[in-house]
């Protein structure tokens, strides 16, 4: 019963983690993109408190703290601080693809990565194998619109996007111990300070982050 | 057998007299969420009266069709109404004459024969409304179908009951990835075909950004009430199909006594009322899209339903 009542949750859990990555996929504004993020990283640490049962492994209380505390808190007070004003402009932002063929594209991700993950696990419907499918889709999704994206703010998002799947997937397969969680988890952080740190120093610099419109060289500019 | 009738006739009834009800609702909850002091929630029954006690005016080089809409808009969801479980979860007298595809196309010939009234009359408006809800139905339309693939597909039927009862019978098929997605994609397609917010703002009388209000622009007197009834009715049928089969299955009617019909009527106005608070909610943070956005939004609605058919082999 207990069991059956967490593999419920647990779909739950994971359809909505599906249904973000494709609402953020599509949103056309930043600060709007920067909330399903924190809706999406909240879902990854409910899907470990779940898998804490499900697996009988306390260590993984670890990823829900650092999911907690780096994605939900940190990331984003990281962001707002140091770009504010970039988060809350209301601009439209703008894809290379437009969205009808990248929603085509991102149904296409869907089908192959389970197609992909069926052979691998088979169709018993168990807790494992739903998530490793979705979470494998969540990162190509990720993926996908990190390269899609033409402002550095979202693609900054798309990479945390890769790194929720990611996760969601590692921790519904392995048993990894609590410090390569964390270690991972620390990880994440490092890379959006760093990333954060460039695109401060892209927006002095030319005082844009529409990362699709530097296609020359500045030097090539002035002359 | 006459029970089950008296039944049928008690859940059209209720859906006709209770559906302007919810529309005030709806609406003193919106516009108090937005700090206003909003109508009374009779309001809508008000609205009704006062037109049907008014002159109809109606254009010279309109034909039949203009007479005729407004009462074939006015009985679709009726009909409708005979098809799915309102208040109790066994088949009533009509239950198998279809399915929730049947459903759907009644709906859609009352806002076919809608569209054709707006531009009889031969105003600008009219064509603009009726070629902009074309649209939305256009894109509406191939989500509904994958919706209903999905659910048959999930619980190997399209018969409404059946469905309701499939989502009760097991709490893992109900909490399975499929169903998740399918309530997603069903909200979606029920803010596009009712003119909620994200595709059309239901308050605004804006002539250039309005979808839905322009079609009724040319209609006056008895046909304004029945347009604007038959849309309350529209709404309300879509929201029990959602909550009584598709959300929460649970507290219909099981057995024919008076007692357990009772509570199942003081249910479904809960469940409703519940829907509609969250619907405002949704509403009012939301902003309405422009016109050129509205496919990209039903784009995610379809990318949902067909997810959840390539989810639904996975979860057995």
């Amino acid at each position: 019963m207990m069991q059956q009542v967490l593999s419920s949750m647990n779909s739950l859990v994971g359809a909505l983690f599906l249904l973000s990555a494709v609402v953020m996929m599509t949103t056309r504004q930043t600060q709007n993109v920067l909330r399903l993020f924190v809706v999406q990283s909240v879902l990854l640490a409910a899907s470990a408190f779940i898998l804490i049962w499900v697996r009988h492994s306390a260590e993984l209380i670890v990823v829900v703290l650092i999911t907690i505390t780096f994605k939900t808190v940190i990331i984003p007070l990281v962001l707002n601080r140091s770009l504010g004003r970039e988060v809350r402009r209301r601009r439209e932002l703008e894809f290379v693809v437009n969205t009808p063929v990248s929603l085509l594209i991102a149904l296409g991700i869907t089908a192959l990565s389970y197609f992909f993950v069926e052979p691998l696990v088979g169709t018993s419907g168990t807790a494992v194998s739903e998530n490793l499918a979705m979470g494998l889709d969540v990162l190509l999704i990720g993926v996908y619109t990190l390269t899609v994206r033409r402002e550095a703010m979202p693609q900054i998002l798309a990479l945390m996007m890769i790194d929720n799947g990611a996760f969601y997937t590692g921790i519904a397969i392995t048993r990894a111990s609590a410090l390569i969680e964390l270690a991972a988890g620390l990880e994440g952080i490092m890379v959006i300070v760093v990333v954060v740190l460039l695109t401060r120093a892209l927006v002095q610099q030319v005082g844009t982050t529409e990362t699709g419109a530097l296609t020359t060289l500045k030097e090539g500019e002035s002359k | 057998m006459s029970a089950y009738i008296v039944l049928n006739l008690l859940q059209v009834t209720m859906v006709v007299s209770v559906s302007p009800l919810l529309k005030g609702i709806l609406t003193r909850i919106e516009e108090r969420l937005q700090a206003k002091r909003g109508p009374s929630i009779w309001q809508p029954y008000y609205d009704l009266f006062k037109l049907f006690h008014k002159d109809e005016v109606v254009s010279r080089d309109a034909s039949w069709i203009f007479r005729l809409a407004p009462y074939v808009y006015f009985i679709c969801p009726i009909l409708v109404t005979l098809l799915i479980p309102v208040l109790t979860d066994y088949p009533l007298f009509m239950a198998f004459m279809g399915d929730m595809v049947a459903a759907g196309f009644i709906l859609t010939i009352g806002a076919f024969f809608l569209s054709l009234a707006a531009m009889d009359a031969g105003t600008a408006y009219g064509f603009m409304g009726s070629s902009r809800t074309r649209m939305v139905s256009t894109l509406v339309e191939p989500i509904f179908i994958i919706v209903f693939f999905s659910v048959s597909f999930a619980a190997n039927s399209t018969i409404p009951y059946v469905v309701q009862a499939h989502w009760v019978s097991s709490v893992n098929s109900f909490f399975s990835p499929t169903h998740i997605l399918i309530i997603a994609a069903f909200v979606m397609i029920i803010l596009a075909e009712t003119g909620r917010i994200p595709v059309d703002n239901p308050s605004g009388h804006f002539e250039l950004a309005m979808i839905d209000e322009s079609k009724t622009l040319e209609f006056s007197g008895s046909s304004l009430a029945l347009v604007k009834w038959g849309g309350h009715m529209k709404f309300m049928v879509l929201s029990i199909v959602l909550l009584n089969v598709l959300v929460t299955p649970w507290g219909l009617a099981t057995h024919l006594n008076p007692l357990s019909i009772i509570a199942a009527i003081v249910l479904i106005f809960i469940k409703l009322t519940i829907f509609v608070a969250l619907l405002a909610l949704i509403e009012t943070s939301l902003a309405k899209l422009r016109l050129f956005r509205i496919p990209e939004f039903l784009g995610v609605a379809f990318v949902t339903a067909v997810v959840a058919m390539i989810v639904q082999p996975f979860h057995l």
